[in-house]
């Protein structure tokens, strides 16, 4: 995926000065910054949410600048939420379901065809995040740790090319990070594009081949994480003069 | 003289049945706080009178009236894709205040406020259905294949997909799905069966005038999706049995009509206070009313 240039206004603010960043395949890039520096408008304009006022976004050679957000969900791009966007009156199995099935959006089809058991695979595809037993659940029932294993699951297991995670180890217990962390090194290890925005830098270090650092809304720095963790002018963004 | 009054309010128990049903799909299901939903009602009412009026047999009059309310709900989601939640929910309230207007000015088609009479029973394979009797059966036979049709879909994996899309649109967005095309679908099945409810009703009454299908309306097929519970087919079934009971038990009061009439008004509101204040979810709702 190439950024290219983006920016973009919200009234006379300016969240992203003419932003750059490549996401290379089957690496975990990390973008970071202190609070309100872009990172998750940033996101928000790769997954088609937001509209940028300048610049454009490449990926698997197609121009997704102006693309809606369903579409750009459909090339192959999954993402997280910083608050988690689960369904909150349907089950832990249904999520699933949902994020598997495309049969689904054809009404009549849907509505004649039996729902296929698939309770096997989902089983399957929740028990690294611990969620194996809690298919009927419904998300009112699961804690703050199990939705953002949750969201995690249902993006992972959709049909993608591309992670793009919101902070997803943010508000969790230090069991829960080390948990997120390990799934995450084995999606890595598997050759998957990870695009990760955290604060946890310690989260960001032992996992990010590459670091992007920006700071009201351009990039400040960027490069592997023994370049990144002694910068002056990152170290400035994140502790201040 | 009991049995043919007992008809007579079975027979609206299941016109106002399917109309609620419908409504619960948008509005439950979907998360579509749809207010225009008793001009769709309106819209097939109208379609069918005018139709069998004019000579068209009843089964193509009920069946444009379904398609003609179809069609208007699938405008009535398009003019308002860019609208979320209170903002949709006025926009179509808007679209109630539209259809009413046009229903009471266009009185070269309509007959405006004195509306259309003499609208003939239905004609089913040469048998006219005079009596009441077999008319509860012709909406019985409806009511039981549309609720059929209804439940089936909210119980499927589109079901689903609807439900995703009321509790979390953004979310369902992400993960690839158009929810503007989720929107048609559901306004389009919905306004199908307003419409045939419609159609049902002014064959049954015989006369249809614009104030049948406005404010009043509107606020009566509110509170019996409400009290019977967002999301909950059955909810909204033993819901129209209550108040239509409630409605039509309190013609025997030794008062006026004149009385009655706002006093039913009095008396619905109070239940649905009563049920928000103590169960919010209403008596078989799953969702909280948000």
């Amino acid at each position: 995926m190439i950024i290219k240039d983006i920016s973009k206004n919200f009234g006379g603010i300016k969240a992203l000065n003419s932003v750059s960043l490549e996401i290379k395949k089957a690496k975990i890039t990390a973008i970071i910054g202190p609070n309100g520096s872009g990172k998750t408008t940033l996101f928000n304009i790769i997954s088609g949410i937001v509209a940028p006022d300048n610049g454009n976004i490449m990926f698997q050679e197609k121009d997704i600048t102006k693309m809606q957000d369903f579409k750009i969900a459909n090339l192959g791009i999954s993402r997280t939420f910083q608050d988690v966007k689960l369904f909150k009156n349907l089950s832990v199995k249904d999520h699933i379901k949902i994020s598997l099935t495309k049969d689904y959006e054809s009404m009549i089809k849907s509505a004649l065809k039996k729902d296929k058991n698939i309770d096997k695979e989902i089983e399957s595809i929740l028990k690294p995040f611990n969620l194996n037993e809690k298919l009927n659940d419904y998300v009112s029932d699961l804690s703050y740790g199990q939705r953002k294993l949750l969201d995690l699951a249902v993006a992972v297991s959709k049909n993608h090319s591309v992670l793009m995670l919101d902070e997803p180890v943010a508000g969790v217990n230090p069991k829960l990070r080390e948990l997120i962390s390990v799934i995450l090194k084995n999606l890595s290890k598997k050759g998957e594009t990870i695009i990760l925005i955290e604060h946890d830098i310690n989260f960001i270090m032992s996992l990010a081949d590459y670091i992007y650092v920006l700071n009201f809304g351009s990039v400040i720095a960027h490069g592997p994480p023994k370049k990144i963790k002694n910068n002056k002018k990152v170290l400035e963004a994140y502790l201040g003069e | 003289m009991i049995f043919p009054y007992l008809i007579h309010i079975l027979i609206l128990i299941g016109i106002y049945s399917i109309l609620s049903v419908s409504l619960n799909l948008v509005l439950g299901y979907s998360g579509l706080l749809n207010l225009g939903q008793i001009a769709l009602f309106g819209i097939g009412a109208y379609t069918s009178a005018l139709l069998s009026t004019n000579g068209v047999p009843f089964v193509v009059s009920f069946i444009l009236a379904g398609i003609i309310s179809a069609i208007f709900g699938l405008l009535l989601v398009f003019a308002t894709k860019k609208l979320k939640g209170d903002y949709f929910a006025l926009a179509s309230l808007g679209f109630a205040f539209v259809i009413y207007s046009l229903l009471l000015n266009l009185k070269e088609i309509t007959n405006g406020p004195l509306g259309i009479t003499s609208i003939p029973k239905p004609t089913l394979f040469g048998f006219i259905i005079k009596e009441n009797f077999y008319f509860l059966l012709l909406v019985l036979i409806i009511c039981i294949i549309s609720i059929y049709i209804i439940n089936k879909i909210v119980n499927s994996g589109f079901g689903k997909l609807l439900s995703a899309m009321r509790d979390n649109e953004l979310g369902l967005k992400v993960l690839g799905k158009n929810t503007s095309k989720l929107k048609y679908k559901a306004m389009l099945i919905s306004g199908f069966f307003a419409g045939i409810s419609g159609s049902l009703y002014a064959h049954y009454i015989g006369y249809i005038e614009p104030n049948t299908f406005y404010l009043t309306e509107l606020i009566f097929i509110l509170t019996i999706v409400i009290i019977g519970g967002i999301a909950s087919i059955k909810g909204s079934v033993i819901s129209t049995f209550l108040i239509i009971a409630i409605s039509e038990t309190s013609r025997f009061l030794p008062f006026p009509s004149s009385i009655v009439g706002p006093a039913r008004q009095i008396v619905y509101s109070v239940i649905l206070l009563i049920i928000l204040i103590f169960k919010p979810r209403g008596l078989y709702g799953r969702i909280d009313l948000e």
